[in-house]
């Protein structure tokens, strides 16, 4: 009791501070943004983001979906201590975060634990990109023809749309639906100290699963593009180009994997210092290939094969993830609270009834496909019950997709990503709860030591 | 591309000038210190800046301030976490006297010399200008770097009695530079930046020594709610962040404020000596950091800035052996006998270029387009270089102990 007085006590001490320079300042703290306003913001943001995450974690939430709701508090909707530019201008910060943690994930991928689990992980992947597709796909076709007979109005969405339109719309809603969030896996996984069949199914397929839906994106898009230009063919070429961006990605990240064996075998002195500068690099690479040579990086798999090849190549895993540990916790609550600070509110009222029926409905799926791949691949009752929760949480790769529908089709992409921003919003702040409590009821919590080895 | 060419080019010339520290030639001594201090990363950051070769530009740097300003407020936190009232009270006050003593003596003579010779260097300027130009040299040329000292005793094994006063005196003559710059921060601050217009100035005092409490305060009660090592690197890493961004919000000074959250960590939390490892696990990579972004403020166009800094160097070398006239005044020490031991504190080190630094921001809130701010922290910072360079000199012909020096690398 004393200690919740004290946190609650240290949180409103926080916030007070912020007010303050509110106070002395003239001009407003969600205005203009004033020198000193990103540190602050960042300083702020690890401290309460943090206190507000373990006042709310007597509740059974995870602390990742504390710093999330801790976004959503600071973030200009509610409080406006951190408004979208100040967001912006974190945005090398967050992406760094986002690198580290991929880092991370695919540093926890060893072999020799994924063995044991590579066909459920392979079956279950292929279920659920498959069932989730075509399942969201059909039940977004069904939902709006039932509406339509019924004489209702499906939803403000869909006005004015063509029907080659609603069905590159339930095609890219449905390609928005398989992806998952690995950094929320990885942060479970790692809050709890997990090691067990279902950490290692949910981190195996939430990977492998980003290599997939870069891949689906690749045929999706071009099939849309299609749809909403019938003048235009089936560009093949795109299909090919995005394969291509992906090999190259691949390629370029177990050449930095190679790159930190190097460093980790010969010099190991200022690890987490080296891999900042790696990231930071790796940043600068993808940017710089994006606007002299138009070419894509994907950063997320670069950084997650990276890990894959010190953990799987060399001896040195443990050495990446002792320097990763020890300062992930940081990196968590600055990711996470920024992703809370970018939730949509808006968006969940205006669309509330639409995103928690497309919710439900993919945990349907999710839930349906994870239990099959299972049980093909013999998995033990507790992970076919449980394992779907490991992949409710959405967060990057969706919202990067939403994104880019938007800014490719200005009318309906605007609408796509409206709805997609209030389901990410739903599946981000249950998702991580859900597969908290598997993880527990499962029996793999606290079973890996400190140092992730 | 041009982080890839910065960051090569960081690391080809780190490399290059480490040859050096590893040498035991007795020539190279001066050059030894300067490149183990890390001054060189100083003029990487130059050769790269805006005003160098321009591989950053001025833009980068600026969106690279909140690291320049963790940085400032991480080393303050360092400097006041080892002030533990149970490890100060076992000193005599009569030592505090005379280290405080000649920091004060060096920084009126500094900054009294700098004053009257300022209309030479920028004829037609005001008497407000030449009193903070006076006032950043004063306060910077107050503390003396520990490390020398340290690194000098290591390397030819000295010991002994002067050596430890030494020592002591260099541990905790930055406090009164510290405090200085408090108050420079409150009583010399521009006006007309929109921050709490009509509040006197003896109330932004108020206001700046009671958040440094208040964050100190708020630390320990972090650190005591919750207790695992990467939590505590978190809240060491928020709550300098949380200080720094206040002090530049409100144009206070960084380095004050950490420095008194850092006093009050440490004589309030029971687990302060934690705090402080946490805190020099994160130093080296930030302070490396540190000293390259601040090398990219340094300007060298105009000769005054040279001027200015060799000026200060001969008043600083002044002011410390009038210190150590002073200190016989203020409490005999039989073993300081020679009229000449104050050159051995000529080493200045990286606290200065943070107090260089600090004072640059709050005079200057653009941190590109301040000429007369950075050509005042120009000249501070290389008399810095200038006088890391001469001071293994002194330290080696004024302390007395062994001669040869040690076959063994730091």
């Amino acid at each position: 009791m004393i200690g919740l007085a004290r946190k609650m006590v240290t949180f409103a001490a926080l916030l007070g501070l912020v007010w303050l320079v509110e106070v002395l300042r003239t001009d407003p703290l969600s205005e203009a943004p004033f020198p000193g306003l990103v540190t602050l913001v960042l300083g702020f943001i690890l401290l309460a983001g943090h206190v507000f995450a373990r006042l709310l974690s007597p509740l059974g939430l995870p602390l990742i979906t504390g710093y999330l709701l801790a976004g959503v508090l600071f973030g200009p909707q509610m409080l406006g201590f951190v408004s979208l530019e100040v967001r912006s201008q974190l945005y090398t910060i967050n992406e760094i975060a986002l690198g580290l943690i991929a880092l991370g994930a695919g540093g926890e991928l060893a072999l020799s634990r994924l063995k044991p689990q590579l066909r459920a992980i392979g079956w279950v992947t292929l279920l659920q990109t498959g069932l989730i597709f075509c399942g969201t796909a059909v039940g977004l076709a069904l939902y709006y023809n039932v509406a339509n007979s019924l004489g209702l109005q499906p939803t403000r969405l869909t006005v004015g749309l063509t029907s080659f339109e609603l069905v590159a719309a339930a095609l890219i809603l449905a390609l928005v639906a398989t992806a998952n969030s690995p950094a929320s896996t990885v942060a479970v996984i790692d809050e709890e100290r997990a090691r067990g069949p279902l950490a290692t199914l949910g981190l195996g397929v939430t990977v492998l699963k980003d290599v997939v839906v870069i891949i689906l994106m690749a045929v999706t898009l071009s099939v849309t593009a299609n749809l909403m230009d019938p003048q235009e063919s089936f560009a093949g070429t795109l299909v090919l180009a995005i394969l291509f961006e992906l090999a190259v990605s691949i390629g370029f990240g177990a050449l930095l994997g190679g790159l930190l064996i190097a460093y980790l075998a010969r010099i190991n002195r200022e690890v987490g210092l080296f891999l900042l500068v790696v990231v930071l690099l790796t940043i600068e690479a993808g940017n710089l290939m994006e606007s002299q040579l138009r070419f894509h990086l994907h950063f997320l798999v670069v950084c997650v094969v990276a890990g894959f090849v010190v953990e799987n190549v060399s001896e040195r895993g443990d050495h990446l993830i002792r320097a990763l540990k020890k300062s992930s916790l940081p990196v968590y609550v600055i990711f996470f609270t920024l992703t809370g600070v970018g939730v949509d509110l808006h968006a969940v009222a205006e669309l509330w009834p639409l995103a928690l029926g497309f919710a439900v409905w993919r945990a349907l799926l999710l839930f349906a496909s994870t239990w099959t791949g299972a049980r093909v691949a013999g998995e033990p009752a507790p992970i076919r019950r449980s394992g779907w929760t490991a992949f409710i949480a959405q967060a990057g790769v969706s919202l990067g997709l939403a994104e880019l529908v938007a800014a490719s089709y200005p009318g309906i992409g605007t609408k796509i990503r409206t709805l997609v921003l209030a389901v990410v919003a739903l599946n981000q702040l249950v998702g991580p709860v859900l597969f908290k409590w598997s993880l527990r009821s499962a029996g793999e919590s606290g079973k890996a030591n400190g140092n992730g080895s | 591309m041009q982080t890839l060419i910065v960051v090569g080019l960081i690391f080809a010339v780190s490399y290059l000038f480490s040859r050096p520290v590893f040498s035991t030639h007795l020539s190279l001594l001066g050059f030894r210190f300067l490149f183990f201090s890390g001054a060189e990363f100083l003029l990487v950051g130059y050769l790269i800046g805006p005003h160098g070769l321009e591989l950053i530009p001025a833009s980068i740097v600026a969106s690279l301030d909140p690291i320049l300003h963790l940085a400032l407020g991480w080393a303050g936190l360092m400097f006041g976490l080892q002030f533990k009232w149970k490890t100060v009270r076992l000193y005599p006050v009569a030592r505090y006297a005379w280290s405080f003593a000649q920091a004060l003596t060096t920084t009126a003579l500094v900054g009294l010399g700098i004053w009257f010779l300022y209309p030479l260097f920028f004829p037609g300027s005001s008497s407000a200008e030449a009193l903070r130009a006076a006032a950043i040299m004063g306060i910077c040329a107050g503390p003396t770097a520990p490390s020398s000292i340290h690194y000098f005793s290591r390397i030819f094994g000295i010991k002994g009695r002067v050596n430890r006063l030494l020592m002591f005196v260099v541990g905790v003559d930055g406090i009164p530079a510290v405090v200085l710059l408090g108050l420079f921060s409150v009583f010399l601050r521009p006006s007309g930046l929109g921050l709490g217009e009509g509040l006197a100035e003896w109330k932004w005092l108020v206001v700046a020594t009671g958040l440094g409490v208040l964050l100190g305060s708020l630390l320990t009660a972090l650190i005591e709610l919750e207790f695992s090592r990467a939590e505590l690197l978190l809240f060491v890493l928020g709550a300098v962040g949380l200080a720094s961004g206040l002090a530049q919000a409100l144009n206070l000074s960084a380095v004050y404020l950490t420095f008194l959250m850092g006093v009050t960590t440490a004589n309030t939390a029971w687990h302060c000596e934690e705090v402080h490892k946490v805190a020099a696990y994160g130093e080296k990579p930030l302070y490396l950091t540190f000293l390259v972004l601040t090398g990219t403020l340094l300007v060298f166009d105009d000769l005054r800035v040279l001027a200015l800094a060799a000026t200060l160097v001969a008043l600083r070398a002044a002011g410390k052996l009038l210190g150590n006239g002073v200190w016989p005044l203020v409490a005999p020490e039989p073993e300081l006998k020679s009229p000449f031991l104050g050159l051995t504190l000529l080493s200045q080190g990286a606290f200065a270029i943070v107090l260089a630094v600090d004072c640059f921001f709050l005079l200057e809130p653009d941190p590109i387009h301040g000429v007369w701010a950075g050509m005042i922290t120009s000249a501070v910072l290389v008399a810095v270089l200038v006088n890391e360079i001469l001071s293994p000199l002194f330290i080696r012909r004024l302390i007395p102990g062994p001669d040869r020096p040690r076959e063994e690398s730091h």
